[in-house]
């Protein structure tokens, strides 16, 4: 890309080294999102995320990770052998030119290769080394081996979420890493300014469990300020004495949340079922002060509308009635499928997804794109590249390297 | 044209942010670059608190605003000053505040702050190069523009639900609601890359950030697998695709758990070790990883019936000890008391009279050279009224007082 160009993104004049695996690797992809010069460093065997699924066609083949295409978009690839001293003496060159490395190893390992972030800071004092970790980089837990599960167990969520007849349950998809990554991303911008203003790098230590423990909040309020201990329910966490507030209800083509106890929305529901004649006895006079007073909702009440409210819901479809509760005030919205939010008219018309051309595979896969716009952000993306797509590109042109020591590196296990 | 600034110890000193919001999103957003050292503005009235404010989580018998748990955390490291932006004086006086900021941030419904007189347009009159987010359930454009309601439906609609429980079962909320503690960092890399961009083009810049695109993240590779597989991801119980066994098992005692990942052979064969080798172990349908997603569960059980004889806190310190991932599923009392966050401060425990019931904790960011720091609680009620309208915008005694007579500052 021209210079000019590059410099009208927002990160595009800087390059940022990538060394994460699944658990970091949101944070270096907005980073990427962002124009940055996004250099992943795999093994020269081809990075272990390639063997993650799902897979292009069900294809298992490192090329055809659908997990790799969605992390590594807008990336460039090349490859490094981090454990020989000649891959090391590469990585410290790679390290000179870049203001952001951003890496997930077990504490330790880089400070056992000698590239550790007290090495690669007095080799580029700018630097900004993020590291993303289950734990920190120290401490009691530092060494602990984990996943995407173990965090949210760690972190006092997963305790809260489920049914209260069989044991805690995680998301599908992993939260915990995605909270840790969009946090390091934040404090990767930040210290990024701080770099830009003084010239000083400094190392950003991210625990994925500290993160997600964000989620944990309310619980730990609740504990602390009343000592009651709140468990798992299907609407968030439960506190013995305090109505639960959310139901989910099977409509005609699927399901809905109504968020039942919210102190405004009480009555536009109660209305609504008066109105549709499925009410029950809901609008006797006995139950005014807890609907339209504000007043506290008993349990047993709660109970009794989420039953009513099931009854209603399954004669109608999950959008007649979000759209019909936001006309009057109630709060229900569609549990939405992937499938639901990739159809969605309200994501697609604010141009949420991107379609991204893959020439080789003749085809244009949509991915999830940016979670904002901005002035200054790619209008282009680009597929994730290829094992070691840009050898030539930052080796050869770059770094001036001949044919002769890329063939040398390559033979040797290097690149 | 790039702009020089007063830069000082903390990452963020000399950026000044305006912060009109309420709940939990937006203020925790800026509170975050609050941690890190920017200056945060709280802005309030009394005839419109932020609705924190009040919420459940207060200590004692009275619902104190200047008291509330849950308002604390989400501002701590704030200030607070008093406009009233009912008066058509207080939007004036707002707009002399934007005047001196790098930064404003609002989380009214959609279209409200434009009708407020202090939208986007009318901010850069002001201050041509103001960075402005909005933080609302689904943006300023699009068919849902006009919605509204709680974060739980905001997961709903990005799907988080529909990716929770069991795969027999109705879809779970989980959270109090998932995007209110996560979007914030969402909106601190857009307001950060804003600041860059501006740092270096001299322009400012609109962010139109919508709460329901905010989160969608959360799908890892279901977007994709949907569009070339045709694939929904779906709930899946504990399991994984990838490994086995792989769940959320139960120990002795009351209602004790423990997370346990077990990735490739290798892992398995540790784990057999830890668990003493019992016979069930050789047995062929648990030879290979496809033999064991095949067979979990009756895995399942088998491992459950190791877990439930053992302390849950044993049971992850043996096989940690083993290199294998292990988890207790902690609960309120034993985040507190969790070693690790002891040993990061994550709790911010300040020492003055009355911070005890207080809950201030400090970002999982632990960054070397510019750490966050704990320098106040949340703002009382237009406690820092002196220094914002008096230092900052320079109003002599005269004016002010008169302002506070007419209800403006008030």
């Amino acid at each position: 890309m021209a210079e000019k160009e590059k410099d009208k993104l927002v990160l595009g004049p800087y390059r940022v080294l990538d060394l994460t695996d699944d658990s970091g690797a949101l944070c270096p992809r907005i980073l990427a999102s962002l124009g940055a010069d996004v250099i992943k460093i795999e093994p020269p065997a081809g990075d272990p995320t390639r063997n993650i699924g799902p897979f292009y066609h069900d294809e298992a083949e490192p090329e055809k990770s659908l997990h790799w295409f969605t992390y590594n978009l807008n990336k460039r690839s090349i490859t490094l052998n981090l454990e020989t001293a000649t891959g090391q003496e590469l990585f410290r060159k790679l390290v000179k030119t870049a203001d952001i490395l951003v890496e997930s190893f077990r504490p330790g390992y880089l400070n056992k290769l000698g590239i550790g972030y007290a090495k690669l800071h007095k080799i580029n004092p700018r630097l900004v080394h993020t590291s993303i970790t289950p734990f920190g980089s120290r401490g009691p837990y530092a060494g602990f081996e984990s996943s995407a599960l173990v965090c949210l167990a760690m972190s006092g969520f997963l305790n809260t979420i489920g049914d209260p007849d069989r044991p805690p349950v995680q998301v599908a998809s992993p939260v915990a890493y995605t909270q840790g990554g969009m946090e390091a991303a934040a404090a990767t911008m930040i210290a990024f300014w701080y770099q830009q203003q003084t010239g000083k790098g400094q190392h950003v230590d991210v625990s994925i469990r500290d993160s997600i423990m964000a989620q944990f909040v309310n619980p730990g309020f609740v504990w602390k300020i009343r000592g009651v201990m709140p468990s798992r329910g299907i609407g968030g966490p439960q506190v013995p004495g305090m109505a639960p507030n959310r139901a989910v209800a099977k409509c005609k083509d699927g399901y809905v949340l109504c968020h039942v106890t919210h102190v405004t929305s009480r009555q536009p529901l109660r209305q609504w079922l008066a109105d549709a004649g499925m009410a029950g006895d809901l609008m006797d006079p006995k139950w005014d002060q807890p609907f339209m007073k504000g007043g506290k909702f008993p349990e047993a009440l709660k109970a009794h509308v989420d039953e009513l409210f099931a009854a209603f819901a399954a004669t109608r479809t999950k959008e007649e009635l979000m759209h019909e509760a936001q006309k009057r005030g109630a709060q229900v919205a569609r549990e939405q499928t992937v499938a639901d939010v990739v159809n969605d008219p309200h994501v697609k018309a604010r141009e949420y997804f991107v379609q991204v051309e893959h020439p080789e595979l003749n085809d244009t896969i949509t991915y999830g794109g940016a979670s904002f716009k901005l002035d200054g952000m790619p209008k282009q993306w680009r597929r994730a590249p290829f094992i070691g797509e840009h050898n030539q590109e930052i080796y050869g042109e770059e770094l001036g390297l001949n044919q002769n020591e890329l063939t040398i590196l390559k033979e040797s296990g290097v690149i | 044209m790039s702009s020089q600034r007063k830069t000082g110890k903390m990452a963020l000193s000399g950026i000044r942010i305006i912060d009109f919001g309420m709940g939990i999103i937006e203020p925790t957003t800026s509170c975050y670059m609050a941690d890190f050292g920017a200056e945060v503005i709280k802005v309030e009235s009394y005839s419109r608190l932020d609705f924190m404010r009040g919420a459940e989580f207060y200590v004692g018998e009275k619902r104190d605003p200047d008291t509330n748990v849950a308002f604390n955390r989400y501002n701590q490291n704030k200030l607070g000053a008093l406009i009233n932006l009912k008066h058509p004086k207080g939007v004036e006086l707002a707009k002399k505040l934007v005047g001196v900021a790098d930064v404003v941030t609002e989380s009214f419904a959609s279209g409200v702050i434009k009708r407020l007189g202090l939208g986007y347009e009318e901010l850069r009159k002001v201050k041509p190069d103001i960075i402005m987010l909005s933080s609302s359930f689904a943006g300023q454009t699009g068919p849902y523009h006009e919605f509204k309601g709680q974060g739980a439906l905001i997961a709903a609609l990005q799907g988080l639900d529909e990716l929770t429980g069991w795969p027999d079962r109705r879809p779970i909320s989980p959270s109090a609601a998932f995007c209110d503690f996560y979007i914030s960092w969402v909106w601190v890399v857009a307001i950060m890359a804003a600041l860059e961009y501006h740092r270096r083009t001299g322009k400012g810049q609109y962010i139109d950030g919508s709460s329901l695109e905010g989160g969608l993240d959360i799908l890892d590779t279901g977007i994709a697998d949907y569009s070339v597989n045709g694939r929904i991801l779906k709930r899946r119980g504990n399991r994984h695709p990838a490994a086995a066994p792989h769940g959320v098992y139960r120990c002795q005692g009351e209602d004790r758990w423990c997370a346990i990942s077990v990735f490739g052979d290798a892992k398995w064969r540790s784990f057999c070790r830890v668990i003493g080798n019992p016979a069930w172990t050789s047995g062929e349908q648990f030879s290979s990883l496809l033999g064991r997603l095949q067979n979990h569960d009756e895995l399942d059980r088998l491992v459950e019936s190791w877990t439930m004889e053992h302390n849950v806190e044993e049971v992850m310190l043996k096989l940690q000890k083993a290199g294998v991932a292990a988890g207790v599923v902690k609960n309120a009392k034993e985040m507190y008391e969790d070693p690790q966050l002891a040993y990061a401060k994550h709790f911010w425990e300040p020492k003055e009279p009355g911070m005890e019931a207080f809950t201030f904790e400090a970002p999982s960011a632990l960054m070397s050279g510019t750490p966050a720091r704990f320098q106040r609680r949340a703002p009382l009620l237009g406690e820092h009224n002196d220094y914002v309208f008096g230092k900052l915008l320079g109003l002599d005694s005269e004016e002010y007082v008169k302002l506070m007579e007419e209800g403006v500052i008030a």
